[in-house]
């Protein structure tokens, strides 16, 4: 049997939320006996999914149910509080509109930092530099600094750039939301040849409509915890009829 | 298929977490009792550690070339900037304390742009380097990398500027008309211990700053006091006995005293009276060891929550 491309074990993880800001010392001289009161914000509870080499696995769900941070414990920004988390492959993360870009830089510069942190070679780099600039479309503005740009055109970079690095399995946290027309055409088209290429991808998405066209199977991560596992259609639905308004079903089923 | 060999990771560090979670109020929750049972872990095939490394060492790289162009960036005179400030200093404490300790100190110019190149280095890569981690969280939050390369590339880039104002020291020790002689060589080790010594006290003040943002104010303090309790524009014979032993543990001191002696010689104001003997060393580089002993025990323990903590 081939081994999981991710497999993911009873992962919890919580967040303490403090009522009171406190990242003072003061307040600890100023009250060393009382505890600060905290909010415990249990982020996924028991989480547990496999996903195959190849698969293109669609995450969906309410705002706020832990998407993110499941695409965090899986790319190892955040660690888990419990649970096992096992990677087969080189992982390229494209989290939260963007790579950690400075906008004080220019694109050159940008493109060089998260091609380095990801994990290029210079040699690697100079080679992949002008696809990275051709894909996204921003030949002329090469030396510009990112401050000056749009945020569409930002996020075109950061997928440009996530999807030329070499990788086994590509997390993608809605990448669709701020694009437009011609380049969501554009990461259509290279879910479609990354797909041939036979590598595993991760597609966090409120576009529905990709979620179901694109992906062999979904999960429906709702307060933390897997709803349901399986064809991304019943996921979906589900999804509608947990979470949208009656109105939003009728739109998707036309 | 067989499973490849795996690298099991932060096993070991999941105790951090459960640590933290104790702090909550009143009972715990079902999932806080099985993380104090069942340690996280996240398992995957690491590349050979000699290609990890070259990962860091690139990334270093980048990231202190491109906080040198942002320094200076929009600014006319650039890097000439980094140069300016010893150079501002030292005319006028030259100016005010040249009258006093002119007699008492040979070659009292020299004596005191080493000082200032030494302590601007000191200086400007903790007040850098501080805020760096919380500054470069952006990055933190999006791509897995070990957190130690921000404050690596930050003291770099301070450790250029210093290379620079070493040139400045060039021209004082021209215009002493000193020749350099071969136990020179001996400023390199001097060197290496003070910048052991700043990475030690930045990683320290980095780290803790993600949690406490009263570091920030405590080095604004604190700078102050090092700067006049450390022998840079006075000799250190003004200072009173009972305080010789308590500076000699400050290791910025003996760099500064011992890298003046190298370059003026013995008997310009540059002994180190403070302990006697070995001791003079052996504590302040005990000092530097602890710190970065301690801070590199520091580090370990808070890197894997950098991220959310930024």
């Amino acid at each position: 049997m081939v081994a999981p491309a991710i497999k993911v074990r009873d992962v919890s993880k919580a967040f303490l939320v403090p009522h009171e800001q406190r990242l003072r010392l003061k307040e600890y001289f100023a009250h060393p006996r009382r505890r600060t009161t905290y909010e415990l914000n249990e982020a996924l509870k028991n989480v547990s999914f496999e996903i195959a080499p190849g698969e293109f696995f669609g995450i969906v769900g309410p705002n706020g149910c832990g998407k993110s941070t499941l695409l965090k414990i899986l790319a190892r920004i955040y660690r888990a509080d419990a649970g096992t988390v096992r990677v087969n492959g080189r992982l390229s993360p494209l989290i939260e509109l963007g790579v950690g870009f400075n906008y004080e830089l220019s694109a050159r510069d940008n493109i060089e930092i998260n091609g380095m942190l990801l994990g290029l070679t210079p040699a690697q780099l100079d080679a992949k530099f002008d696809d990275i600039l051709a894909f996204a479309e921003m030949e002329r503005f090469v030396d510009q600094q990112l401050k000056n740009y749009s945020t569409g055109m930002v996020l075109r970079l950061a997928y440009s750039i996530a999807i030329q690095v070499p990788f086994d399995i590509l997390l993608l946290d809605e990448v669709l939301a701020v694009g437009d027309v011609s380049f969501q055409a554009k990461c259509f088209e290279s879910f479609v040849t990354m797909r041939e290429q036979g590598k595993t991808i991760v597609l966090v998405s409120h576009d529905l409509g990709a979620v179901t066209d694109f992906c062999d199977r979904a999960l429906l991560l709702s307060d933390g915890s897997v709803q349901l596992i399986g064809d991304p259609l019943e996921v979906v639905d589900a999804y509608l009829e947990r979470h949208g308004g009656a109105r939003a079903a009728e739109g998707i089923e036309r | 298929m067989s499973e490849p060999e795996l690298h099991r990771g932060g096993a070991e560090e999941g105790s951090g977490t459960t640590e933290e979670l104790s702090d909550a109020p009143g009972g715990k929750t079902p999932a806080q009792r099985r993380s104090r049972r069942v340690k996280a872990q996240y398992i995957t095939r690491e590349p050979p550690l000699r290609d990890r490394l070259s990962r860091v060492a690139r990334i270093v790289r980048v990231l202190s070339r491109t906080d040198f162009k942002l320094k200076y960036a929009g600014s006319l005179l650039g890097y000439v900037w980094s140069v300016m400030k010893p150079l501002l200093y030292f005319g006028i404490l030259w100016v005010v304390f040249q009258s006093i300790f002119r007699s008492e100190i040979r070659h009292f110019p020299l004596y005191l742009i080493i000082g200032l190149v030494l302590w601007t280095f000191v200086a400007d890569a903790v007040a850098a380097t501080l805020p760096s981690i919380v500054a470069r969280g952006s990055i933190l939050r999006r791509i897995s990398f070990p957190p130690i390369v921000i404050p690596l590339a930050s003291t770099l880039t301070a450790l250029m500027s210093f290379v620079v104002n070493l040139l400045v020291v060039v021209v004082f020790v021209a215009a002493a008309r000193l020749t350099p002689s071969p136990s020179w060589i001996l400023l390199l080790p001097l060197f290496i211990e003070l910048y052991l010594f700043v990475l030690g006290l930045t990683l320290v003040a980095a780290t803790l700053y993600v949690r406490f943002r009263d570091v920030a104010q405590i080095w604004e303090a604190v700078t102050p006091l090092l700067f006049f309790t450390a022998p840079i524009v006075y000799p250190v014979t003004i200072l009173p006995d009972w305080a010789l032993p308590i500076i000699a543990f400050n290791p910025f001191v003996q760099i500064m005293q011992d890298a003046r002696q190298v370059i003026i010689g013995p008997d310009g104001g540059t002994e180190i009276p403070l302990l006697g003997g070995l001791a003079d060393h052996l504590a302040p580089l005990g000092v530097t060891a602890f710190l970065c002993l301690a801070s590199l025990w520091l580090y370990r323990r808070e890197a894997p929550r950098l991220a959310e903590l930024t």
